[in-house]
């Protein structure tokens, strides 16, 4: 059993909640009211159509994903599964890897701290911070990645704010 | 007649020194979009959406347009020299172009792909140009039913010219449009989706979605890399150009052939028009052709500057095809001008068969600049930079990412001054990653996205001419058409597909 | 609910910071949003006038097209605004009548902003292809009686104002018409009209101009009690021999959020008093068949109190008949 649950990656899981969305998007549009009045759709026809048609879709994309896993698990040479996406680098988990669970909090947080504390000093801290997860962890490389990043936090602002002339957040006003 | 003086009129406004300026400028950066492996044309157009909020839309059309040229023919650059193709339209010249510079041909190859783009841009422009008035003549011809039949049909191509899964084709299109239905309903005055939010009422916008799907993906997928660059710089080493060695003697282009050019250019043009085929689908059909039609063909894919010709020349001809749907229909065939209709959407602009005639001032200068940008940019920028590329395109990955995570998520926010803009373009950055991760074509996303309110607003209309009788989509003419054109498409391209297999045969 | 007491803590914030900006108003760009397309009849207007106005201030105005959501867009954005004269909005019928009245955004009333002016009025009119078989609205009355149905007229979204118009013109005649909707813009309107879709369409004439001007179209008649200047062959309602009295259009009212201070909104209104004033803009608006119709801030909120009250009665009137659905 263990070694069919491993198998299942995320060429399953992703049709997998793409379909719960879909349930519930189906749900909500049902509440919207009868598909059809009158001999003309209503504004829930459409939105019923594509869900269900979009159910169909992830149920034959789990099926032939599990029948792939199936016959992965049946000839398995004990390469591990998942290699064949061309993940060559980078670590992972459940699938995802851990750079892009990165930049995609690096960028949360940036989105927080935009507001609060303004352009300069949240993408200042931001860019530092990819500089990292794009290049090397080294210190020796520091003092380059430093005035890097303030050559791009500088550049983003005289592109913005003085180029388009539109007005980003600032800590002081 | 007044047409003419419109388009002429086109020319001249390129002449402010602002809107030159934006030309040039989009056109630098949409030949380093292109050349850099890894970055893409449309990830640059992308970057420039939320600018043109800002923006004066002709300028921001003259830049898309000249991003659109160059990132066609820089490709080759990379294809040519190392043998990574900087785009996907440039994989065919990278099978003639490579072995040449193994030879020591390499600017030569060089050359012969910017006079292929030069010839095939400017082409594939002046027919646009030329052909648009007949365009939206004929345009006016189809009625409801015909256009709802029509997008059906450019949804079906869109889903079966991805390569790979149609399953993964379809479920990604319906993502997109049901995304699209969030929001006022297109008919009724009735909100949908909105779970009692206010912010949704308004619909989710196409400049985020975009955003997300081709910038703050790109960065998610690319975390996964360690490289310090873009191109390992000791590739680089052996692969010297001289500036002399770019003009490509007479006598061989005489061997190719105007009609091959010309050949060409059409099949690129032809191959725009179509939805969802894109660039590289243009490259290979003309390339194919070539070799074909070609009295050795047995040289082909051993360094042959006809395969180089012919698929550049295509694929910079297709730009312009790729501007009649969108122009006329507002169908949009592929990622470039799906993003350019979503600029004339942000400036409140809505193309349809009149749209060329009534708002050509604003039309004819990204024509102009489509033209300019083939004639005179593609020589003029490699003869001039020519020796520099192989130095650009290998850029420090750490300054480059960092620098297009601040200018979309900044450019998000400066578009509407929300940070709700931005938040939703980094849920679609992370769903559009593990989209493709799994392989699922987020092209079709962003084409579900921008056809499904068309398609059930035209869909719901037919159907209240005709009281309800979905009979009205075969008994009218123009409809029965795209019908009958959808399912040839289908017999040819899913059902028999000879030569796609063949291809596969050879270069797998 | 936790997005409006966010909303509202920044609207208070910000009026507090406006408070105490507003001596040297107006002291940065105006940004003037208009909630349809560009290149459409609303547009034009708010960029003619705007563009006056911009003549007599001291920074410079600019309009910016919000299109989506019959208006909705637009209006939330000026909802999200700071009351600080730098953003105000122009908007339509839909705006307080067709959105508070089905509620779409929720949140949203007419005290969510404070209006400055009332620009023009621009009546709906029937109007037909040049080779159609009707001469005057009468004819095609009875053409609808003798033949149910059998009329094809394109309006502008189901529920909305083009629609109700055509509505009560059933109600009142008891003519049936087949109606088509098509999205919130005249554009695709006009391509119906020309490529035989429909027979007529419901829209303003102002709106059909160009076709009305090249001889591809024909004006029937204007919802309105006032001959239009700028269309001499179309009559009004009231002197048509149908003895019909139906009276509707849109209109465009130049607002600003709520809590912006009496004198920014002074200001504004007399700035752009001004500019409406002037002959250049008065014969602009003759020339393209719209109704100048200035109402200063004070006479505007009134009105459009009035007219709302007075059209969810018809409304209501109508879902009791079972004509219109809610």
């Amino acid at each position: 059993m263990s070694s069919k649950r491993l198998s299942l990656d995320g060429g399953f899981y992703v049709p997998a909640v793409l379909a719960i969305i879909t349930l519930v998007y189906l749900v909500s549009a049902m509440q919207i009211g009868t598909p059809m009045k009158d001999g003309n759709m209503t504004p829930s026809f459409f939105p019923i159509t594509a869900a269900v048609i979009m159910l169909i879709a992830l149920v034959c994309a789990i099926v032939q994903e599990i029948r792939r896993a199936r016959s992965i698990d049946t000839e398995k040479t004990g390469e591990a599964p998942g290699s064949e996406e061309g993940e060559k680098e980078g670590k992972n988990v459940a699938g995802i890897s851990l750079g892009a669970i990165c930049v995609a909090l690096l960028t949360a947080g940036y989105l927080l701290a935009f507001d609060l504390i303004g352009y300069f000093v949240s993408t200042f801290l931001y860019v530092l911070l990819l500089m990292f997860q794009f290049g090397s962890f080294s210190v020796k490389s520091l003092p380059m990645k430093l005035i890097a990043t303030f050559i791009v936090t500088g550049a983003g602002f005289l592109l913005f704010e003085v180029f388009f002339q539109v007005r980003l957040p600032t800590l002081w006003g | 007649m007044e047409s003419l003086y419109g388009l002429l009129g086109g020319f001249s406004a390129l002449a402010n020194p602002e809107t030159l300026l934006y030309m040039i400028g989009g056109f630098l950066i949409g030949t380093l979009f292109g050349a850099v492996p890894g970055l893409t044309s449309v990830l640059a157009i992308a970057l420039l959406l939320p600018l043109t909020y800002s923006l004066d839309v002709t300028t921001a059309l003259v830049a898309c347009a000249s991003i659109f040229m160059a990132g066609m023919c820089s490709g080759s650059i990379t294809a040519t020299t190392i043998n990574i193709p900087g785009a996907p339209s440039s994989m065919m010249t990278a099978l003639e172009g490579y072995p040449m510079q193994q030879r020591g041909e390499g600017a030569k190859a060089l050359g012969h792909a910017a006079l292929g783009s030069m010839i095939g841009g400017s082409v594939g422009a002046l027919l646009l140009m030329v052909m648009s008035p007949l365009a939206a003549d004929i345009a006016l011809l189809i009625r409801t039913p015909g256009k709802f039949s029509l997008i059906a049909f450019a949804l079906v191509v869109i889903i079966i010219s991805q390569r790979g899964s149609i399953t993964k084709g379809m479920i990604a299109t319906l993502l997109g449009v049901m995304v699209a239905t969030i929001g006022i309903d297109v008919v009724q005055p009735v909100a949908r989706f909105t779970f009692g939010s206010s912010v949704l009422v308004q619909g989710i916008d196409m400049m985020p979605l975009i955003i997300g799907t081709f910038a703050i993906s790109e960065l998610l997928i690319q975390a996964d890399s360690r490289s310090a660059r873009t191109v390992d710089p000791s590739k680089l080493q052996a692969a010297r150009v001289r500036r002399r060695d770019f003009i490509p003697p007479l006598s061989e282009v005489r061997e190719i052939g105007i009609l091959r050019y010309l050949k060409s250019a059409l099949i690129g043009y032809s191959v725009g028009i179509l939805p969802g085929a894109g660039g590289s689908m243009a490259a290979f059909v003309s390339y194919a052709e070539s070799m074909r039609s070609s009295k050795h063909p047995e040289r082909y894919g051993k360094g042959n500057p006809e395969g180089i010709a012919s698929s550049e020349c295509a694929n910079n001809s297709m730009c312009g095809g790729a501007f009649v749907p969108m122009l006329t229909f507002g169908i949009p065939g592929d990622p470039t001008t799906a993003i350019v209709l979503g600029v004339l959407v942000i400036n409140g602009l809505q193309p349809g068969p009149q749209f060329m005639t009534q708002q050509l001032d604003l039309i004819a200068p990204m024509f102009a600049s489509l033209f300019v940008s083939a004639l005179i940019l593609v020589p003029l920028t490699l003869y001039l930079l020519g020796p520099y590329f192989l130095k650009i395109v290998s850029i420090r990955r750490d300054v480059l990412y960092s620098s297009i995570a601040v200018v979309a998520l900044v450019g998000s926010y400066v578009a509407t001054y929300s940070t709700f803009q931005m938040a939703l373009a980094l849920v679609f950055g992370v769903l559009a990653y593990f989209l493709r991760k799994q392989k699922y074509p987020t092209v079709c996303l962003l084409l579900g996205f921008v056809l499904g309110p068309s398609l059930e607003e035209y869909c719901r209309r037919a159907l209240s001419i005709n009281d309800g009788s979905p009979m009205v989509f075969l008994t009218s003419l123009d409809s029965l058409f795209f019908i009958v054109l959808t399912a040839v498409f289908f017999y040819f391209m899913v059902i028999r597909k000879p030569r796609e297999n063949a291809l596969n045969a050879t270069s797998g | 609910m936790k997005l409006q007491k966010t909303l509202l803590g920044m609207a208070c914030m910000s009026t507090l910071a406006a408070g105490a900006a507003q001596a040297d108003y107006p002291n940065r760009d105006i940004r003037v949003i208009v909630p349809a397309a560009a290149g459409g009849g609303t547009d034009a207007i708010v960029r003619k006038i705007t563009n006056l106005a911009e003549e007599s201030m001291p920074v410079s105005m600019y309009v910016e097209n919000v299109a989506g959501g019959m208006t909705a867009t637009g209006l939330l954005q000026l909802m999200d605004a700071r009351p600080d004269g730098q953003t105000i909005a122009a908007i339509t019928y839909d705006s307080i009548i067709t959105i508070p009245w089905k509620d779409m955004l929720p949140g949203f009333g007419m005290d969510r902003m404070r209006m400055i002016a009332r620009i023009t009025q621009e009546a709906d009119a029937i109007t037909v292809a040049e080779d159609a078989p009707y001469q005057s609205l009468g004819d095609m009355i009875a053409a609808a009686k003798e033949n149910p149905g059998s009329i094809r007229i394109g309006i502008q979204n189901m529920g909305a104002r083009t629609h109700l118009t055509l509505l009560q013109l059933q109600d009142q005649t008891g003519a049936e018409f087949k109606i088509v909707s098509y999205d919130n813009s005249a554009a695709t309107q006009k391509e119906a009209l020309l490529n035989g879709e429909v027979d007529a369409v419901v829209t303003s004439l102002g709106d059909l101009a160009p076709l009305i001007e090249s001889g591809q179209a024909r004006g029937l008649v204007e919802f309105s009690d006032t001959q239009n200047e700028g269309f001499p062959n179309v009559p009004p309602v009231t002197e048509t021999d149908t003895g019909l009295d139906l009276q509707m259009g849109s209109f465009i009212t130049l607002v600003a959020p709520a809590r912006t201070p009496d004198d920014v909104i002074d200001k504004l209104e007399t700035t752009y008093h001004e500019a409406y004033e002037t002959d250049e803009f008065q014969q602009w608006l003759t020339q393209i068949g719209v109704t100048p119709a200035w109402l200063g801030s004070e006479d505007v909120t009134e009105w459009s109190r009035d007219t709302q009250q007075q059209l969810f009665n018809t409304m209501d009137n109508l879902v009791e008949k079972g004509v219109l659905e809610k």
